[in-house]
């Protein structure tokens, strides 16, 4: 039986900046990563604001060889698992290479990769190249990376919404624990694409503001983003045998399903559902910080805060909540993995990121000790990260490395 | 797309094309995909083994040749034609390339 499963090194890529560092300091002094994107004419300026990447160049991370044909996505995935494997301290040799996995969590990573293709086919005239071809793929990604760092061992892709990036690290957990891996990269992935962003806008997903504003009585509605975070997961006794650094545990995952009804109640249902499930997971222990999913929606905000309310408003001595959200975008179904890396730095520098542009907080959305506006200085050895859509809401509890207090 | 023949000659006849510029042509183009220096583009290089081709590849070869020769080439037709008759080393893959271009092959 495999003992506890650790995370190791971790890289990111975000809005803030490339690496930890940047990514921390954004987080840690609640700034602002969201911008007006490029082209999309056809939509109103007030959709056009999201949360995206810049001063990204792969060639600085990986070299130039071999990126002629590889897509956004497959680009910023590599550039962000050279980070952690550098973090990790890791070496992929031929004799551990069997042992060494993927998974990544996207959604959207190549959806302007597949409209661009089949615009090509269409056009008369233009001749389609045949090694863009793989690009179409979701898994281009995942499997450029095995390609790249010679890994051999199991390669998963993971699709589902919201919580992707949770249920990543959970397929992560398992194959480790059933012996089908040693060693993982788990990453989350979101490209942003004019189809995306356009897509979601017909649809009327995308919120009409400037600004994300979670848990605020002014919170218009969803803002995208887009970022890759990569963590190595591996047992605590092979990390310790490697002389790695040890960030923390992922200790539970709970998930549940959203009962139709009433979106809030539901949801609010759901969520709390999937925090107990994964508190239970983990053993029990107080919690000391919530890295809560809300996202800007009306009801989704409410509803996540109705769940907060009720495991945590009977003991609010020491957990502290706040939406990273807020500064970044939602980066789909990299978000979690974002969430999941902002818990690991806040535990290790002692301070909880705030929630931004809360200035008047909704009384439907009153959450336990939330940080609002500037973070606060804590000790954080219990956190839980939580994602959600309108039918999945999953959760993960993650402890630093701290010892028990 | 042409449907009736494998290899339809569409503008000026090719029957006269030199192997040397088709093998520079090729040379240039895989060494420009592959990343690597031309000068490793040897005749006798394995396609597989040494230059690591896949089928994509040999693809995009073809599109890039169609466009520079005016030479229609029917790709299911060719992959079924390589099936039958497969090649291993650059030099093979020109001297067919070539031969294909002056239309010399019945790719049916």
């Amino acid at each position: 039986m495999l003992g506890r499963v650790v995370i190791s090194g971790l890289g990111v890529i975000s809005p803030f900046g490339v690496g930890r560092d940047a990514f921390w300091q954004g987080l840690a002094e609640g700034r602002l990563g969201v911008r007006p994107l490029a082209g999309l004419d056809a939509l109103p300026e007030a959709y056009r604001y999201a949360g995206q990447l810049s001063d990204f160049r792969p060639e600085e991370i990986i070299g130039s060889k071999g990126l002629k044909y590889l897509n956004v996505a497959t680009r910023l995935l590599l550039c962000a698992a050279e980070l952690a494997r550098r973090d990790a301290g890791l070496e992929i040799d031929p004799d551990l290479a069997e042992d060494v996995g993927v998974v990544v969590a996207s959604s959207f990573g190549n959806l302007g990769d597949c409209t661009g293709f089949y615009e090509s086919l269409l056009s008369p005239g233009e001749r389609t190249n045949p090694l863009r071809f793989p690009n179409l793929f979701i898994n281009i990604a995942g499997g450029n990376l095995a390609i790249r760092f010679g890994i051999r061992g199991l390669n998963t892709t993971v699709t589902n919404g919201a919580t992707s990036s949770l249920d990543a690290l959970q397929h992560g957990l398992t194959a480790l624990r059933c012996g089908r891996a040693r060693i993982l990269l788990i990453a989350g992935l979101e490209v942003l694409s004019e189809p995306l962003v356009e897509g979601l806008w017909r649809a009327g997903l995308l919120g009409d503001t400037t600004t994300p504003r979670p848990f605020d009585r002014r919170r218009h509605g969803l803002i995208l983003a887009e970022g890759c975070g990569v963590v190595v997961l591996e047992a605590a006794e092979a990390a310790r045998a490697r002389g790695a650094r040890v960030y923390g545990e992922v200790a539970g995952y709970g998930s549940a399903h959203v009962e139709p009804g009433d979106a809030a109640d539901a949801l609010g249902e759901a969520i709390a559902d999937a925090m107990r499930r994964a508190l239970d997971a983990a053993g029990n222990g107080e919690v000391d910080y919530v890295a809560a999913g809300a996202a800007s929606s009306p009801s989704g905000d409410r509803g996540e805060a109705m769940a907060l309310r009720r495991l945590f408003d009977a003991e609010p001595r020491r957990v502290r909540t706040s939406a990273i959200k807020s500064m970044l975008g939602d980066a789909g179904a990299a978000a979690g993995m974002l969430q999941v890396i902002a818990c690991l730095l806040a535990a290790e520098h002692g301070h909880v990121p705030p929630t931004i542009n809360c200035e008047d907080e909704d009384p439907e959305c009153r959450v336990p000790s939330h940080v609002r506006g500037r973070g606060v200085a804590h000790t954080i050895r219990t956190a839980v990260v939580n994602s959600f859509d309108w039918d999945r809401a999953a959760s993960l509890v993650v402890r630093s490395a701290l010892p028990a207090g | 797309m042409s449907e009736e023949s494998g290899s339809t000659p569409t503008g000026a006849p090719m029957s006269t094309v030199e192997r040397a510029q088709v093998s520079e042509q090729v040379k240039r183009f895989l060494a420009d995909e592959l990343e690597r220096d031309v000068a490793e583009m040897r005749d006798e290089a394995d396609l597989f083994d040494d230059l690591g081709l896949d089928s994509l590849l040999f693809l995009a070869l073809f599109e890039e040749l169609q466009g520079q020769y005016e030479v229609t080439v029917d790709t299911r037709k060719l992959a079924r034609f390589a099936r039958r008759n497969p090649v291993q080393t650059l030099g093979e893959l020109i001297d067919l390339i070539t031969r294909i271009i002056r239309g010399e092959v019945a790719l049916d």
